[in-house]
């Protein structure tokens, strides 16, 4: 099953099967309890407890994780009938109980609409049901055909479809690394291979090979490349690495990738966590240290030189939504592919 | 019913868009409803299996019997269907709501949540129960409904969110959304094809309600809805299917009547023209009911259309229902308008402190009412209520126009205290000054009429040449006969159930031919229309008054019609040419598009006004400049030519000066011989 699983996320050769989870009952109990609601809404605690596109496409696919089908169904239920509305086909990106009506900002976010097409392929995979694979390749179809561009030669994922591009004053697409879902992009390319899939998978990293030689060696949460294809921040965004990036060396070893393309990340992380950083001068602004984004930094020290991960580290801690979505993530790949990192034999 | 709509709607949509809305439809349906299919298929090969078996399962009879004590015969039936094909030789029990019966509270359960809108609560509890026991179907009862809950909420959802074709799709995919007991859904589809350019499909929609709904609410938001969406020449197939309401009268006459009243209001608003049904639809309610603001506002429609009598009419029994401020504001403007100011000051007198507006129009007619010609003996209950307005509001149009009462009434001492005031409280403005002048002229004060020449002759042609006979062009400032004096009001308030973005309208007269009217008479130009202060200043210029008729062109430009405004601008730089301010001139050329011959007029005495100008002040080469200028549109003239050749003279180019000026006297222009003798001495000065 742990081969199964790391197939499928390597976009080999998954077949339906029932994934047997490695997230643990009273875990995803809590995370349930404390982040998702009756009706389905998974609610970013940290931001006065409004939901998006996001957070419902981790919902998803923590879901299918978890095995838990019934709140798969809940999920995608809020998910299909709130956000899933726009005229395209993907879903408007921002949804607030306070405010009527709920959905705030019908732009789409296209990390969110990737995690949840993702979501969809997986639950048609773990439990053999045709219907939400057509439902994902159906998104993954929309995503590849409007919201890939070209940038600098590269096949790049633009950040939404309103407001990252502005071709009538000259200036620069704006792109988000951390959109990079890459477990997704293989999945993706099973579903609708006349996209160039492997092209968008490549287009990241090489984005996160640019940004290495800069003086912080991280990319910016936003950044624009400037006329010599160099990484810099985008304007009009906050100059830093922060919330956003931190989950980029989560998603490359979810996916895989070369472990020496997480040394920026790591020279920026220590026993305390990570740290929001200035791009340009590397200066760290304030750290990030809630126990599940520690273990993205610790868990970086184990995949690249062995070190056990503290035991603290690997107890689930409903802290906020983003850092226990993370670290569910996070566990979920130690588990089934590292069980030394978290000192399970091999 | 349901099944007429979804054709209806099926049809509609399909003929938008055609093959490709189709195809989408086929996408969206595994969308919507999707879980269904597959759950529904493995069942059916379940129950297949179960039924080859020796012992047939027991059939589920707990949704059946749910249904029968809910009292929902039309689930019951269906699930009756539904289970007799699933086992056949399977009959419903006779009584179905026995107690011998244990139902299964997982699936009682399952429709509680549905029944309480919990959709996402049920899909998690089939999931479940499925989990629990992998043989279990849901019916095909609960999957449509809640296929049919979770489509309404993505409409609702996405027509909240402006994604209009995803409401179309939604309504194609679930046509049983579309029902008279669901009528918002088919008000947000009409908004979907209205949004998105298909008005006969909204139209449809809006139709399909009005021919099959009853309940009468509905029916009259539905009409509502259609007329803030659609124009209102579309909306006569709606007014069509009209029924008679409960109380016997047509249930949208409400409607019909706020329509004409809209009509009516905007038409004050920008000029346009009513249907002359919606004006005689509204006149007649109007006197009917008697509302103080629908007649008022019919009064106000008069006067736009310069018919002030029967605004009169009309302010009258607007007064007669309600005797208030704003009554008797229109009432004032319409005898203001009939040129009756002696009524309208008293009209208005009572509400002069109201407000702003009412106080404006009460001194516009103080001050036509001091101008009467003959002048007419105020009694000093009037007169003082006028002093006493004026002084409050230190208005000083109506303060000058003070002075000139007095002064005709042979009080100049008295009048050069007003003019002095109104100066006082308005420095540029030039009838005072010229008043001024005129008065202190009469007391023999020879330093103050010369000192206003000095301060205001380059600004006012009447005031330079005053008490200079040759030049006297302009009359004596005495007014003669009243002047046709259009008063229309600014602004007319009109009835309260109309939007309040066209609360404020501005009315503005039709242009009327200036032949008939008569400018001796001070008017203010910010009290008349803009066509009116455009006669009005086309009347002045006929008078020789370019520096009144600068006010009243700049009123007249800011006018909506553009016919309208290019004549002002043309107008207004004309007058200035008159002043001699060649700069004002141009500049005013350029304040609305004017015609190229008027174009071509105006550049040509544009730079004959700046050749004059700059020679005034000795710069010759900017007055040579100027009419070199001038020569690319026109042949000079032979005093411009003098001028010319003046200003060679002044430069020193004394050939040149002498070549003009010979040519020039050649044809007799007395002018230019002069200049000749000049020249010839300078030459032989010069060439020594």
């Amino acid at each position: 099953m742990k081969r199964l699983l790391l197939a499928l996320a390597l976009g080999l050769n998954a077949g339906p099967a029932r994934a047997e989870s490695v997230i643990l009952p009273s875990e995803w109990s809590s995370y349930l309890e404390n982040f998702v609601s009756e009706d389905g809404r998974v609610i970013d605690t940290a931001n006065n407890g409004i939901s998006h596109s996001e957070s419902q496409g981790y919902g998803l696919v923590l879901a299918v994780l978890a095995d838990d089908r019934p709140s798969f169904e809940r999920i995608w239920s809020f998910t299909n009938t709130q956000l899933l509305v726009r005229d395209d086909g993907l879903a408007g990106w921002r949804w607030d109980p306070a405010a009527e009506p709920h959905m705030t900002d019908a732009n789409n976010a296209t990390d969110g609409d990737i995690l949840i097409a993702y979501g969809l392929a997986l639950a048609g995979s773990a439990w053999n049901q045709q219907i939400y694979t057509d439902a994902g390749r159906a998104m993954a179809g929309t995503i590849g055909r409007r919201l890939l561009v070209d940038v600098d030669g590269m096949v790049a994922i633009l950040p939404g479809t309103e407001g990252f591009q502005d071709p009538t004053h000259q200036r620069a697409t704006i792109l988000n690394p951390s959109y990079w879902v890459f477990e997704a992009l293989p999945v993706f390319a099973r579903l609708d291979p006349a996209i160039n899939w492997t092209a968008v998978s490549e287009s990241g990293i090489e984005l996160i090979r640019r940004a290495r030689i800069s003086r912080s060696g991280l990319p910016p949460d936003w950044l624009v490349l400037d006329g010599h294809g160099q990484v810099r921040p985008a304007p009009g965004f906050p100059e830093e690495f922060g919330y956003n990036g931190i989950r980029i060396p989560l998603y490359m070893m979810r996916a895989g990738i070369n472990p020496a393309l997480l040394d920026p990340f790591r020279q920026h992380a220590d026993a305390a966590g990570l740290y929001k950083v200035d791009p340009v001068t590397g200066k760290q602004i304030e750290p990030i240290s809630e126990p599940g984004y520690r273990l993205i930094a610790a868990a970086m020290e184990c995949v690249s030189e062995g070190t056990t991960i503290p035991t603290e580290l690997t107890t689930m801690a409903p802290t906020s939504y983003y850092a226990a979505t993370l670290q569910l993530l996070l566990l979920d790949h130690l588990r089934r592919n590292r069980p030394d990192c978290i000192g399970a034999p091999a | 019913m349901m099944r007429v709509i979804a054709v209806f709607v099926l049809f509609a949509v399909a003929s938008i868009v055609g093959y490709a809305t189709v195809a989408q439809q086929t996408t969206q349906r595994h969308f919507v409803s999707g879980e269904v299919r597959p759950i529904v298929t493995a069942q059916l090969q379940q129950e297949g299996a179960g039924a080859a078996a020796p012992a047939p399962a027991p059939v589920d009879e707990t949704a059946l019997r749910y249904f029968a004590r809910q009292g929902d015969t039309l689930r019951m039936q269906a699930e009756i269907d539904r289970l007799r094909s699933l086992h056949p030789g399977w009959e419903p029990p006779a009584n179905l709501l026995s107690n011998d019966y244990v139902p299964d509270a997982d699936i009682e359960r399952i429709w509680t949540l549905v029944s309480s809108g919990d959709l996402a609560g049920a899909r998690a509890a089939i999931a479940a129960k499925q989990e629990a026991d992998p043989g279990f179907a849901p019916s095909e009862d609960l999957l449509q409904t809640l296929a049919r809950g979770e489509a309404g909420l993505r409409l609702r959802n996405a027509s909240d969110a402006r994604q209009y074709e995803t409401v179309i799709t939604i309504a194609a995919n679930q046509p049983d959304l579309l029902t008279c007991e669901a009528v918002d859904n088919l008000w947000r589809l009409a908004e979907a094809f209205v949004r998105t350019g298909n008005k006969p499909r909204a139209l449809d929609a809006y139709s399909y309600i009005l021919t099959n709904c009853t309940d009468s609410a509905e029916r009259y938001a539905t009409l509502q809805k259609a007329i803030e969406l659609l124009e209102r020449d579309d909306l006569d197939p709606l007014f069509a299917l009209e029924q008679t309401g409960a109380d016997g009268s047509p249930e949208f006459a409400d409607l019909r009547l706020d329509l004409a009243r809209r009509a009516i209001a905007t038409a004050l608003e920008n000029g346009t023209k009513p249907l002359d049904q919606d004006v005689s639809l509204f006149a007649a309610a109007a006197e009917e009911r008697e509302n103080a603001d629908d007649l008022r506002l019919m009064g106000w429609y008069e006067m736009s259309r310069d018919r002030a009598d029967a605004a009169l009419v009309w302010f009258k029994r607007a007064t007669a229902s309600d005797p208030s401020p704003a009554s008797a504001q229109g009432t004032g403007a319409a005898l203001l308008e009939m040129g009756d100011p002696e009524a309208a000051e008293e009209m208005l007198s009572d509400y002069r402190s109201e407000d702003g507006e009412i106080r404006a129009l009460y001194l516009d007619a103080a001050a036509a009412l001091l101008a009467l010609q003959p002048r007419i003996d105020l009694s000093s209950n009037v007169l003082g209520r006028i002093v006493d307005t004026v002084m409050d509001t230190r208005h000083a149009m109506a303060a000058q126009e003070l002075g000139w009462y007095a002064y005709d009434f042979q009080q100049p001492q008295t009048a050069v205290e007003w003019f002095t005031l109104a100066l006082r409280w308005q420095s540029d403005l030039e009838p005072a000054a010229y008043g001024l002048m005129v008065a202190s002229n009469a007391l023999g004060d020879l330093a103050t009429v010369e000192s206003i020449r000095a301060q205001w002759g380059p600004r006012s042609a009447r005031i330079a040449n005053f008490g200079n006979a040759a030049n006297a062009t302009a009359p004596p400032p005495l007014p003669r006969a009243r002047p046709a004096h259009v008063a229309v009001w600014a602004t007319a308030p009109v009835a309260t159930s109309v939007p309040a973005h066209i609360n404020q309208a501005s009315t503005s007269a039709p242009q009327t031919s200036s032949g008939a009217r008569n400018c001796s008479t001070y008017v203010p130009a910010g009290s008349l229309s803009a066509g009116a202060a455009l006669s009005h200043g086309w009347c002045l210029m006929d008078l020789n008054r370019p520096a009144q008729a600068v006010d009243h062109f700049n009123r007249a430009l800011q006018s909506a019609s553009e016919r309208t405004r290019s004549d002002a601008a043309y107008g207004l730089s004309l007058a200035y040419i008159r002043l001699g301010l060649a700069d004002e001139a141009a500049v005013a050329a350029a304040a609305a598009p004017i015609t190229d011959g008027q174009a071509l007029e105006l550049q040509i005495a544009i730079l004959s006004a700046k050749a004059v100008s700059a020679y005034d002040i000795g710069d010759y080469r900017r007055a040579l400049d100027a009419l070199d200028a001038r020569a690319r549109f026109a042949p000079e003239r032979n005093d411009l030519l003098t001028l010319r050749a003046w200003s060679y003279y002044h430069l020193r180019r004394f050939a040149e000066a002498k070549r003009i000026f010979e040519a020039v006297a050649a044809t007799g222009y007395g002018d230019a011989v002069a200049g000749l003798n000049a020249t010839n001495t300078a030459l032989s000065v010069w060439s020594d």
